[in-house]
């Protein structure tokens, strides 16, 4: 995109007159000040939109008795496919207002959700059910294909790594070592997805859904890093090792192995063919490979010393400064958010274990807030010199 | 684009229309029988809006019927054959694969397996109620509570009503 600085330097080289260079200036103006208006029309068209289906179900809710079974699901439904058309004709049909018909198509797919759970009440089906969230996904997952809506995809990616977790929680007797090995179950699973994402690539249209989908899953990968970082899930205290007794079920390591081998075969896929066209995909692929096969290593040689623990906080630190690294080059500033938050969020972290014990109480306070304060001031600073840097 | 939505709404209809007509057909189609409910943990037993059931037949006792626990795994799906005892149906044989038809059987999820017993889930283990009406369900604790459900013949469950004292709770 045209900046300021081009437009200067082609009116010192005489390229363009200096009329031509003061509607360009104008125009570059003009188009920020639509992004930013733009921006917001969507973030206050999707509350309108969220508030709506919020206030349809709250209508069926409150008028539970008075309504037949069959009068329940068909307002629910009503309202959703209403919803949704109204959303497709305003923007595809007429186009007069894209943004808020892209919202309204969002709220569609949560008042399908909606519809789901309604059924599920009406006939007693137990509303954690992983087969409810499967279904509202099965129904979310084609529009994400259509529409290539970036919501509609956050909100598939969502979905799936919750019926992740209530599959695992309904279909699996837990063995205590098996809630150990949920971080690692939630790290192989955004590695997958991840993997699956980039696949995404391969079609020019999917770019923007690739894009969602591969920063959800690093958001969960990061997230169960975190989590490994901990003793609790990678380590030993003193007089206990969280892990040590109970073996993990059967089916959490059918799962594991399964996660981790279609996680590697997309992987490869990933490095091989390269679809995202990136500079870093060997960066991005060796990650990958690397953190697939620490969580196997971890799972099933699993050591009653603290060694993971430091492992994981080294292969976390890493991880943060791939991500600030790649960010960097790609001019991405989502990615360097995304690297400095747990940056700041694993010095807190880190801080408050190594020193509770060997500092007094004021002192750790009065350090960890100066750390925290200066810290936040540079952090931000350096933030807002990247985006200024990006956008130019 | 018109087209891919178009066929995006007719799944959808195709989705919801599938739930719905599985869980109608059990109940019009199906055998009405009387369930016991055993008592929970009057703490947990109203969360929220809905009541946490369990029944004397989620606890499949192997033994009698020949059968080892062990040889059923969490997740794995079988079949609870029903009888009559008095107005209550109770549990009379179990196997893996669904009976001939026309013998009574519900079908159910191993939740989990011991030596001798298995602890089965069916599907019906709550039962929602209209916000706000629970506390006038807690305050029935004491009396019998039993459920009349309706079993299909693929061995699916779905409850027609809650019964407090032998009496259909209706909410107003």
């Amino acid at each position: 995109m045209v900046q300021d600085p081009h437009i200067k330097q082609w009116l010192a080289e005489g390229l363009i007159t200096e009329q031509q260079a003061q509607k360009m200036l104008a125009d570059v103006v003009a188009h920020r000040k639509e992004r930013s208006s733009d921006k917001l029309i969507v973030v206050v068209s999707t509350i309108g939109a969220i508030l709506l289906g919020v206030g349809a179900v709250l209508f069926v809710a409150s008028n539970w008795q008075v309504l037949t079974n069959l009068a329940k699901v068909f307002i629910m439904a009503g309202s959703t496919f209403g919803v949704a058309y109204v959303g497709y004709v305003f923007a595809y049909e007429r186009q007069n207002l894209p943004k808020v018909g892209a919202a309204l198509l969002f709220l569609g797919t949560l008042l399908f959700g909606a519809t789901i759970f309604l059924i599920a009440q009406i006939y007693h089906i137990q509303a954690n059910s992983h087969l409810l969230v499967l279904i509202w996904l099965a129904g979310v997952l084609p529009l994400v294909y259509v529409l290539q809506s970036v919501p509609i995809a956050g909100l598939s990616a969502l979905l799936l790594f919750i019926w992740i977790g209530l599959f695992v929680f309904r279909n699996i007797t837990l063995t205590p070592s098996d809630w150990m090995a949920l971080p690692v179950l939630y790290l192989l699973s955004g590695l997958l997805f991840f993997e699956a994402g980039g696949l995404h690539y391969v079609s020019e249209r999917l770019r923007t859904v690739a894009r969602t989908y591969r920063l959800a899953s690093l958001k969960v990968v990061m997230v169960s890093l975190f989590l490994l970082t901990f003793r609790l899930f990678s380590g030993h205290y003193e007089s206990w090792t969280p892990r040590q007794g109970a073996a993990f079920s059967l089916q959490m390591s059918t799962g594991i192995v399964v996660l981790a081998v279609a996680a590697l075969l997309l992987a490869a896929s990933n490095l091989f063919f390269n679809p995202s066209k990136s500079d870093t995909w060997k960066l991005e692929g060796g990650v990958s490979l690397g953190l697939i096969a620490l969580s196997l290593l971890f799972f099933f040689f699993p050591s009653t010393t603290n060694i993971y623990v430091v492992i994981f906080n080294l292969v976390l630190a890493g991880c943060i400064g791939v991500f600030i690294a790649i960010g960097y080059q790609r001019e991405d500033i989502r990615l360097v958010n995304i690297g400095m938050s747990y940056l700041a969020l694993l010095v807190v972290v880190r801080y408050c274990d190594f020193f509770w014990g060997l500092l007094s109480r004021s002192v750790f306070f009065m350090v960890g807030g100066a750390i925290l304060v200066l810290g936040g001031i540079a952090m931000e600073q350096k933030r807002r010199q990247l985006k200024a840097q990006f956008t130019q | 684009m018109r087209r891919s939505l178009l066929v995006v709404g007719v799944l959808w209809i195709v989705i919801l229309a599938g739930v719905v007509g599985m869980k109608e057909f059990t109940l019009r189609t199906g055998k009405e029988v009387l369930l016991q409910t055993v008592p929970v943990d009057p703490r947990d037993m109203f969360r929220g809006d809905y009541v946490i059931l369990s029944y004397p037949i989620s606890t499949v006792d192997v033994t009698p019927f020949g059968l080892k626990g062990t040889e059923f795994s969490p997740g794995q799906e079988a079949y609870v054959l029903l009888g009559s005892e008095g107005p209550y149906s109770v549990v009379t044989g179990l196997q893996r694969r669904r009976p001939d038809p026309g013998i009574l059987c519900i079908k159910g999820t191993v939740r989990t397996a011991s030596p001798t017993q298995l602890i089965m889930e069916y599907g019906i283990e709550s039962y929602f109620v209209p916000e706000g009406k629970g506390h006038a369900l807690e305050q029935a604790r004491g009396k019998t509570m039993d459920v009349k459900a309706s079993i299909d013949k693929f061995g699916h469950a779905a409850i027609k009503t809650l019964l407090i004292g032998g009496q259909e709770v209706r909410f107003r």
